[in-house]
């Protein structure tokens, strides 16, 4: 761009209304020309600042920010392997914690605990009469061999739920 | 073998372009994405360091954005840019940092108001002598800007972007580009009119 264009365009690029390379041809005079950036900047003092000069990155400063998104995206990838098994492990442990708890707490609260063959409520008996007086929960006890031992407790008024817990005899209190 | 020990390295593949490296990148290539990182900190600094006012916080918000780039790997549009989606990460980053380090900000604008003082008193400032004279001015002027009328105005004005660029880059319309730069030049002339008439043709000094 000569200077002459440069003056018949600066209207149009301060409404934005050159084409891109119109626009870059355009800024590149503004920086290079002395008297032609003066006269834009007696238009416009705002053009002052478009030409200020475009300051490049030394290649120590490029070297350097690789090395740092290199070690940010290591660090990245090893907290994520890290933190993956942990959340399964704990995920895990917190399941076998809640059923065991529900478990114990299931058992605690039975007031009786019968060995084998009780017999069933009848079946017309009222809600509240069956909370005030539950029958007394099945219990089989197994002994399959190798140190463990197999409990079996099935509630009589619910056919459906069975709890079964096998306990190795040396850690049982 | 590291990123850096293979940019050292001689078994470097030849030059890719943005689309085909961030293709191997989000593969797991780490030396391809070092490529991309290599080609666009440098710019993407410049731009981030004229929008936050600090060169040397730019580089962590480069650093910062290049991670995310890479995170977010997958939801790159290879029909978009490589440089404008990164330049998209980096200014939302940028535009973060204004929002919350203000205090920090303000200190260092009164840092650069007092270097300014210092340069303006001592050297008679003219529009084409001392063009590095023009980064401290804008130093000055630009916090004045909304963070949304900085990025606009440091993009399209003095980064060269065209305006749907911007408008891509910062998540809003054209026309809405067209009005940030619009208010940012006015506020922009009237700061540079009270603090800098010797940078007006002429020295119009009051």
């Amino acid at each position: 761009m000569n200077c002459r264009d440069f003056l018949i365009r600066m209207d149009a690029f301060i409404a934005d209304e050159l084409e891109a390379d119109q626009t870059r041809d355009f800024r590149e005079h503004l920086r290079s020309c002395d008297s032609c950036r003066e006269s834009a900047v007696a238009a416009d003092p705002v053009l002052l600042l478009s030409a200020s000069p475009l300051g490049t990155a030394s290649a120590k400063q490029v070297e350097a920010c690789v090395e740092v998104v290199a070690a940010l995206i290591h660090q990245d990838q090893l907290q994520r392997r890290i933190s993956r098994p942990r959340w399964r492990w704990m995920a895990a442990a917190a399941a076998v914690v809640v059923s065991t708890g529900a478990g114990l707490t299931w058992w605690s609260s039975r007031p009786v605990i019968g060995m084998g063959g009780a017999s069933l409520p009848p079946a017309a008996v009222s809600a509240v009469s069956y909370q005030q007086d539950p029958p007394p929960p099945r219990v089989e006890v197994e002994s399959p061999g190798g140190n463990l031992r197999v409990y079996q407790y099935a509630d009589a008024g619910d056919g459906n739920t069975t709890v079964v817990y096998i306990v190795k005899e040396s850690l049982e209190l | 073998m590291s990123v850096v020990a293979k940019m050292q390295g001689g078994d470097a593949p030849g030059p890719r372009d943005d689309r085909a490296l961030a293709r191997d990148a989000l593969g797991g290539d780490e030396y391809a994405f070092s490529q991309l990182v290599t080609k666009h900190s440098g710019g993407l600094h410049r731009a981030v360091s004229r929008i936050i006012g600090d060169e040397t916080e730019a580089w962590d918000v480069v650093q910062m954005a290049f991670l995310k780039g890479w995170q977010r790997l997958s939801q790159y549009d290879p029909r978009w840019s490589f440089a404008t989606w990164m330049y998209r990460i980096g200014t939302n980053l940028a535009i973060d940092v204004i929002r919350s380090r203000k205090s920090r900000e303000r200190a260092h604008q009164a840092g650069t108001e007092h270097r300014l003082r210092l340069v303006t008193d001592t050297e008679p400032a003219s529009v084409g002598a001392d063009r590095g004279d023009v980064n401290r001015v804008l130093a000055k002027v630009l916090p004045v800007l909304s963070p949304q009328q900085r990025a606009a105005f440091v993009l399209r004005e003095l980064e060269g972007f065209d305006t749907s660029e911007v408008a891509d880059v910062i998540g809003c319309t054209p026309t809405t580009v067209r009005n940030h730069i619009f208010q940012a030049r006015k506020v922009l002339r009237k700061e540079i009119e009270q603090h800098f008439p010797e940078y007006l043709p002429g020295g119009r000094r009051d």
